[in-house]
């Protein structure tokens, strides 16, 4: 057991509930869950959840992993300016358990962007640069949220395919949320559709003709 | 068409500069024609004098040793009264911005002390220190002090989720997170307030100089006024203010270098 929601109900008022008695299950390591649903829905407000930050009103989250390691929706603000992208990338890692950065880096193709300052960066270099500082930090789960907005399409299938490679290398366990349904397709061992205050499983075969999560 | 288009560049640059020479060359009519004693016929024909003279008496008072040593008293005072400032305020607005009970209880002291006329309090620094520089230093400590304190308070509170939400989860903490993190997010802010506290500081230090006397130009300008010495009182007035702004671009120089991020808050934001 990694991660699990067990009928989990939520609201940031009490009329108004995000999620009602809603239950899921991140079992295994280095297992792919993929949240989808129209946005507007709250799946921010899940990963706010699963990562302790918000309690829910009623029901279980238990968060088991060791490291887990949040890239929030739009998290620019979280790399330090003042600061080169290369020292973004290891800043907080203890000295010595650096060995991770040098694979992260090719793997983001980040390799020219290390002298740069993150205000230099367009929207889709951050989103790399952020995704690469995660994985830097050695997780056995990441969480994240819309990870790629800001990237294009071909150059988001090329990088899922190697980022899937990686993480399957590593073990690496992932919380997913998304409204692009390709990313699911690429990465995801299980997919969980948001609707109406409603958490259910979906198929992953469906996801080509469903038109529930559309760009 | 691109004549015209850097003509009007050239004069837009030329502007400030002609804004002096009109401001200049206002003040030698007036002094010239005494047109200020047909507004006021019982003022003396030394209230006013021309620009030019005042400008003539700054050259041979600048020449002089006196002036460079009060020069260097008051804003030797300035500075000193500044740095200090700097360095308490931004580490009691640390303090009170990230220990709650910290900012809680300096709230009301501090909203009572930075509306208190700092130099109201002068006598009271006058019973602990006497009246001397260390007064001086104080008086400039205790009214530039609170714009730092309250600005670096104000950016500990205002710091963004997502730094908080990295720093729990990617290990930030301790000096590290103080001192990579927080203070370099809380700088932009501090600086801009500098440039207040450091002219608050200049008031202050002249002003303690004109009240208690001894030496400094505070206490040079009482003089020229005591001995009627109008040219001089102008002259000493005009240096204040050069120095005025020599240590305000200085301080804009020094922050503009060392803070580059300062123009990418709104980027954080984005």
């Amino acid at each position: 057991m990694i991660l699990s929601f067990k009928n989990v109900s939520f609201g940031y008022t009490t009329q108004s509930e995000i999620i009602t008695n809603g239950s899921f299950s991140l079992t295994t390591k280095g297992e792919r869950l993929f949240m989808v649903g129209p946005s507007g829905t709250g799946k921010s407000t899940i990963m706010k959840i699963a990562l302790g930050l918000l309690q829910p009103n009623s029901g279980v989250v238990e968060n088991k992993a060791i490291h887990p390691i949040p890239i929030m929706q739009n998290f620019n603000a979280s790399l330090l300016p003042w600061l080169r992208v290369r020292s973004n990338l290891l800043f907080g890692i203890a000295p010595g358990h650096e060995s991770l950065f040098e694979a992260v880096v090719s793997l983001f193709e980040i390799d020219s962007l290390l002298e740069s300052r993150p205000t230099e960066l367009s929207g889709g270099q951050l989103q790399r640069v952020l995704f690469a500082r995660a994985l830097c930090q050695k997780p056995d789960l990441i969480l994240v949220d819309e990870p790629f907005s800001h990237l294009d399409l071909p150059s988001t299938n090329r990088l899922l395919i190697r980022l899937g490679e990686y993480l399957s290398e590593h073990k690496i366990s992932v919380f997913w949320i998304t409204h692009r349904h390709f990313e699911a397709k690429a990465l995801a061992h299980r997919i969980i559709h948001l609707e109406n205050q409603t958490l259910r499983p979906l198929q992953l075969q469906l996801l080509a003709d469903t038109q529930v999560f559309t760009t | 068409m691109t004549v015209n288009y850097s003509g009007k560049k050239i004069l837009r640059k030329l502007l400030p500069v002609f804004g002096v020479i009109v401001f200049i060359s206002i003040w030698e009519v007036n002094s010239y024609f005494n047109l200020y004693h047909l507004i006021a016929p019982s003022l003396s024909p030394t209230t006013f004098p021309s620009f030019l003279s005042i400008s003539e008496r700054l050259c041979e008072i600048v020449a002089s040793v006196d002036f460079w040593n009060a020069a260097r008293v008051t804003v030797a005072r300035t500075l000193a009264g500044f740095g200090i400032s700097m360095l308490l305020g931004t580490v009691l607005g640390l303090l009170a911005g990230r220990v709650q009970l910290i900012g809680v209880l300096v709230n009301i002291p501090v909203e009572f002390f930075r509306n208190l006329p700092a130099i109201a309090a002068m006598p009271i620094l006058i019973l602990f220190l006497g009246i001397g520089t260390s007064m001086k230093v104080a008086l400039c400590v205790f009214g530039s002090l609170f714009p730092i304190l309250i600005a670096t308070t104000t950016s500990m509170q205002n710091i963004s989720e997502d730094i908080h939400i990295a720093a729990r989860f990617y290990g930030w903490s301790g000096w590290r997170l103080l001192f990579i993190v927080l203070l370099p997010s809380a700088l932009p802010e501090i600086a801009a307030s500098g440039q207040t506290a450091l002219s608050i500081s200049l008031i202050l230090a002249v002003m303690g100089e004109m009240l208690i006397g001894g030496d400094g130009l505070g206490s040079m300008i009482v003089d020229a006024e005591r001995t009627f010495n109008n040219l001089n009182l102008y002259a000493l007035v005009m240096a204040l203010g050069i120095f005025g702004c020599l240590l305000a671009f200085g301080l804009r120089l020094i922050v503009n270098r060392l803070i580059f991020w300062k123009v990418n808050i709104n980027w954080q934001q984005s």
